[in-house]
């Protein structure tokens, strides 16, 4: 189960996972994962190809039920629900902008579903931390996948979620992209918490701690 | 609230895709005028009684909903944004945004059906209130089977397969009672209080319906 924590009231932001596991039909992907984080460091998540890291990210985001354990943000928030959302934002390459809105009809329909009153000032400072404030109204299907990339970067920044969980982040980015990057992450530890699922070794300096995905392999 | 609010960006977002694309809008009424004009053009204006004329219409509008309405949620899959939607919205909010779509697109595709059909069947509305009012019924109940499968089969290996193994005995009920309560409007003599009958029946029907839709939506959206 994935819920928003049994702890209501204030306190320190907090996600916690405990013996997490995750089946697919007779596959196993992984098994008895624990892992605690709070604001102040980047967790990153290494691991094999098909080792599971991206299955982690969208259980920690609530896009997916584990078969095993718990995932739990504290404090709790009353009417949260159940799946975390508008509290924590995943960016990953498998998770796509819609092709036919403009960057701005993205973002704006990213945030207004989400919940967030954030207006368009929101929106285009948003588009100019990821470079793209000159391409705001141009349909994102006409864009680059560099430039698909930093949208995608665009939509949880805007966002500003509690949790950050970012998959391959670095993904056909460029020198230019990479240090938005590491802007990006640098930003979201000193207000929240930032996991990085991810085998490139120069994203994965951004972490202070490290979990290995292939520890948890069944 | 908040539910509302996310539905009406959902439907936003999909009335502005349609706009663009025009995907849905122009493969529904291709189907829908193709399929009376070959009607029209092989009857060769024979005269059909009322109730033949009720059950063509309804035949023509459901395989044209069925062509259309279920590809908001496969197009989502296919595109890969699905995750993102998810992401956005809650499932309730999904499923009335998507509803509320689907509902839009369907009653702008009976707005052109149903005089095309009269126009090119020769058959006459002595009803029009009722007419208009059934066919409100109809896209309401079609639109929410629709929703609900269109998630499900978005979900499936064998897409086709799935939506017409469901969608028929689901839809059937309400079909027929469809026909039966359009009838009368069509002129179908010393009928109408069953055709009254027949609209309140579909009122239930569909209300059964929104309610198992609105229940399940949730299981089958997230996972």
């Amino acid at each position: 189960m994935t819920d928003g924590g049994a702890a209501a009231g204030e306190g320190r932001l907090r996600l916690q996972a405990t013996d997490l596991g995750k089946r697919f039909g007779w596959r196993r992907v992984f098994r008895g994962l624990c892992l605690e984080t709070e604001p102040g460091g980047v967790l990153v998540v290494r691991g094999s190809n098909g080792s599971g890291k991206s299955t982690l990210l969208r259980i920690l985001a609530g896009l997916l039920r584990p078969t095993e354990g718990t995932v739990r943000l504290e404090p709790a928030r009353e009417g949260s629900g159940s799946l975390l959302r508008g509290r924590v934002a995943l960016a990953a390459p498998a998770i796509n902008p819609y092709a036919h809105l403009t960057l701005a009809e993205n973002i704006r329909f990213f945030l207004h579903a989400r919940g967030s009153s954030a207006g368009e000032s929101g929106i285009r400072s948003a588009a100019a931390l990821v470079g793209l404030d000159d391409r705001l109204d141009e349909p994102v299907g006409d864009f680059s996948s560099g430039m698909t990339q930093r949208v995608r970067l665009a939509l949880v920044v805007a966002a500003q979620p509690e949790v950050l969980l970012l998959d391959e982040p670095s993904h056909c980015l460029d020198e230019d992209g990479r240090r938005l990057v590491r802007e990006i992450v640098e930003t979201q530890a000193r207000r929240g918490i930032c996991i990085l699922a991810t085998n490139d070794a120069r994203e994965a300096e951004l972490g202070e701690r490290y979990v290995s995905m292939d520890d948890y392999r069944a | 609230m908040e539910v509302l609010r996310a539905a009406a960006a959902v439907l936003r977002k999909d009335l502005r895709g349609e706009l663009r694309t025009r995907y849905a809008l122009s493969s529904i009424l291709l189907f829908a005028l193709a399929s009376v004009a070959l009607v029209s053009f092989t009857l060769k204006g024979e005269a059909l009684t009322p109730r033949q004329h009720a059950a063509l219409v309804w035949v023509v509008v459901f395989f044209a909903a069925a062509t259309g309405l279920t590809r908001g949620f496969v197009q989502e899959a296919d595109a890969g944004t699905e995750l993102l939607l998810r992401q956005a919205a809650s499932p309730e909010a999904v499923w009335l945004g998507k509803l509320l779509f689907n509902l839009a697109l369907l009653a702008a595709v009976e707005a052109v059906i149903f005089p095309v059909y009269c126009g090119l069947m020769y058959a006459t509305v002595e009803q029009p209130a009722l007419m208009a009012a059934v066919a409100a019924l109809g896209a309401v109940a079609i639109s929410g089977c629709t929703t609900i499968l269109g998630a499900m089969v978005a979900r499936a290996r064998s897409r086709s397969s799935v939506f017409a193994l469901t969608a028929l005995p689901i839809l059937l009920p309400a079909l027929l009672l469809l026909v039966q309560a359009s009838a009368p409007a069509f002129g179908a003599g010393g009928t109408e209080a069953g055709g009254r009958e027949a609209a309140l029946a579909v009122v239930s029907y569909t209300g059964i319906l929104m309610v198992l839709s609105w229940l399940l939506f949730p299981a089958v959206w997230e996972e």
